[in-house]
């Protein structure tokens, strides 16, 4: 089955002021990078960050992670994860955490539900264990989208709760805490805004709830680069072994793409599909479905909208088909299932309720 | 599917295998193989006929309808519609160069550009058909980027007498810098400037070499 990368990066550099749970207030230069390549279904993710602080505080972080949505679960995508996070402090304090994840996602076209979890291991002076199960859902409108999650998180980390208002009840061998949070991104042609709001409950063996809010605004200053500036109080992470913090930031942002989200499909759309003209005029459709499905057909203007069956290539699922030139509405569908819009395509709605995906074709 | 019990027998086989191919059939919709003898949508291509239309768009369009699937009434509705566009776009494209100009003018006003749109891109090169440019200045415009700058675009490649192949390749290119995350507007206008920027080419007609209209997946 043929690889299709797409990759995507971004560099931060920024001036942060940070002050963390119980720790006075520092201000740093701090530099990030995240890259992430797509290679079929797996996408391979490295960040790195390091911060310096005006009295010689430094400290570093290097997370390596990879995200898997299976090729079997197309329409209702499965998507499984690991991070394994290290991070290092000048004065000498080091830490690891290691994290496994999984989502079960429902999709349509503008939108999806999900429910996961995920388990982790922090190791500090001391190991301490986390799990997590959360519920989500997303809708896209525009260049908007609206998210919310709900999530509970077992830890036997008390120290992630030092100064904030929960209060973990002591030598509790188990905590667990909930939170709710909403959040809302737009990209506009100028600037982007990304906006989160929250609250965490303390449920087992711990009392009191924690406000959280956090903003960020960008602003294109050129085709890859960003003026950002954003500000809030983040929660303590027990899967990663974060504190709570404050903090505001102003910087550069020079990426490849508007976001680097991963782990949240598109929507439910189908394998992605090519077209190429060939020598004596006819053109060659590859659908690029894996080869463990039992049959790949195209339907739309290009074959008189009579379903057609392609064959499995070495470069695809493949057929040649006499296609005139000019716009092309057209579906596919994956093992007599239901038929959709190659995830590549402009997605245009007919008169009669479906999706068809757009492909010109000179 | 249904599972029956019968003799192992030629006869008995023969009949398992049509009841299941029936089956099939039954989940799939019915496409009639000539659409204009459906005696609900005869009165339209028949419209269209006195019109001087061409009725293959028709026929693709009922057919469109019959697999989605819709009701006949509906059909009949888009095919009535259909027509009244065609008969829009053939004024503004005036002269029309081929039935693939008119449907693609048609689904263009189905889009939601405006007539004037057509007139003044057949205005940019009487000579030449614009099939594909329209179909690229459609699918700019579904994707989100605006139609003012959309057709501005086109229509400069349409007057520098840039190729289908050219054209066709800033759709697709614009199409994978959003799939990317740019904003629509700002992807177009990148891509306009690098094929702008291209030395002028006589207009050679359809593609004669193999071209790759690839399209990087999401």
């Amino acid at each position: 089955m043929p690889a299709h990368a797409q990759s995507n990066w971004r560099a931060d550099l920024a001036l942060t002021s940070v002050r963390a749970a119980g720790a006075s207030r520092v201000t740093a230069a701090a530099i990030s990078a995240l890259a992430q390549q797509q290679i079929g279904p797996v996408t391979p993710i490295l960040s790195a960050a390091g911060t310096l602080a005006g009295d010689s505080v430094a400290a570093a972080q290097i997370l390596m992670g990879v995200n898997w949505l299976p090729p079997w679960t197309d329409r209702a995508p499965l998507d499984f994860g690991a991070v394994v996070a290290l991070y290092g402090i000048a004065a000498g304090d080091r830490g690891q955490s290691r994290t496994g994840y999984a989502r079960q996602h429902w999709l349509d076209d503008r939108g999806g539900l999900w429910f996961g979890g995920a388990v982790s291991q922090v190791d500090r002076a001391n190991s301490f264990a986390s799990n997590t199960l959360d519920v989500g859902a997303w809708r896209a409108r525009g260049r908007t989208r609206i998210t919310a999650t709900v999530s509970t998180t077992s830890t036997t980390d008390r120290a992630v709760f030092a100064n904030t208002p929960l209060t973990a009840e002591p030598f509790a061998p188990r905590l667990r805490v909930a939170d709710a949070a909403a959040s809302l991104d737009f990209i506009g042609q100028r600037f982007d805004v990304e906006a989160t709001a929250g609250v965490r409950f303390g449920i087992t063996r711990v009392e009191g709830t924690q406000g959280f809010a956090a903003a960020a605004l960008g602003l294109r200053v050129g085709r890859f680069v960003r003026l950002v500036v954003s500000g809030g109080n983040q929660l303590a992470d027990p899967l990663r072994g974060t504190p709570s913090w404050k903090y505001a930031s102003v910087g550069v942002r020079v990426a490849s793409a508007r976001s680097t989200r991963v782990g949240v499909p598109r929507g439910r759309a189908g394998p992605a599909l090519e077209a190429e003209r060939m020598f004596g005029g006819r053109v060659r459709i590859v659908v690029h479905a894996p080869s463990t499905v039992t049959s790949v057909e195209i339907v739309g203007s290009l074959t008189g909208w009579q379903p057609r069956l392609l064959d499995y290539e070495p470069e695809g699922w493949m057929i040649l088909l006499d296609v005139s030139p000019g716009p092309h509405r057209l579906q596919v569908r994956v093992n007599g299932g239901e038929w959709r819009v190659p995830a590549n395509l402009t997605v245009e709605r007919g008169e009669f309720g479906q999706r068809y995906g757009v492909i010109v074709i000179p | 599917m249904m599972i029956r019990f019968i003799a192992v027998r030629a006869a008995g086989a023969l009949a398992l295998l049509s009841a299941v191919a029936a089956s099939v059939a039954a989940q799939q919709p019915r496409v009639p193989a000539d659409p204009a003898s459906v005696p609900e949508l005869r009165a339209e291509f028949e419209r269209a006929t006195s019109l001087g239309l061409p009725t293959g768009p028709l026929v693709a369009k009922a057919r469109q309808g019959y697999l989605a699937p819709a009701s006949p009434a509906r059909i009949r509705d888009a095919l009535r519609a259909l027509t009244d566009r065609m008969v829009t776009a053939r004024t503004a494209l005036s002269p029309v160069h081929s039935e693939l100009e008119l449907e693609a003018g048609a689904h263009a006003l189905q889009a939601g550009i405006p007539a004037r749109v057509l007139r003044d891109l057949r205005a940019a090169d009487p000579g030449r058909s614009l099939t594909v440019a329209i179909g690229v200045l459609q699918e700019l415009v579904v994707r989100g980027v605006p139609l003012k700058q959309a057709t501005a675009s086109v229509d400069a490649m349409v007057r520098r007498q840039m190729a289908d192949v050219v054209i066709a390749s800033v759709g697709r290119n614009v199409q994978g810098d959003v799939a990317s995350g740019l904003a629509p507007s700002v992807a177009m206008d990148v891509r306009s400037r690098g094929v702008l920027s291209l030395p002028q080419a006589a207009v050679t007609g359809p593609a004669v070499a193999p071209t790759t209209t690839r399209i990087p997946p999401q």
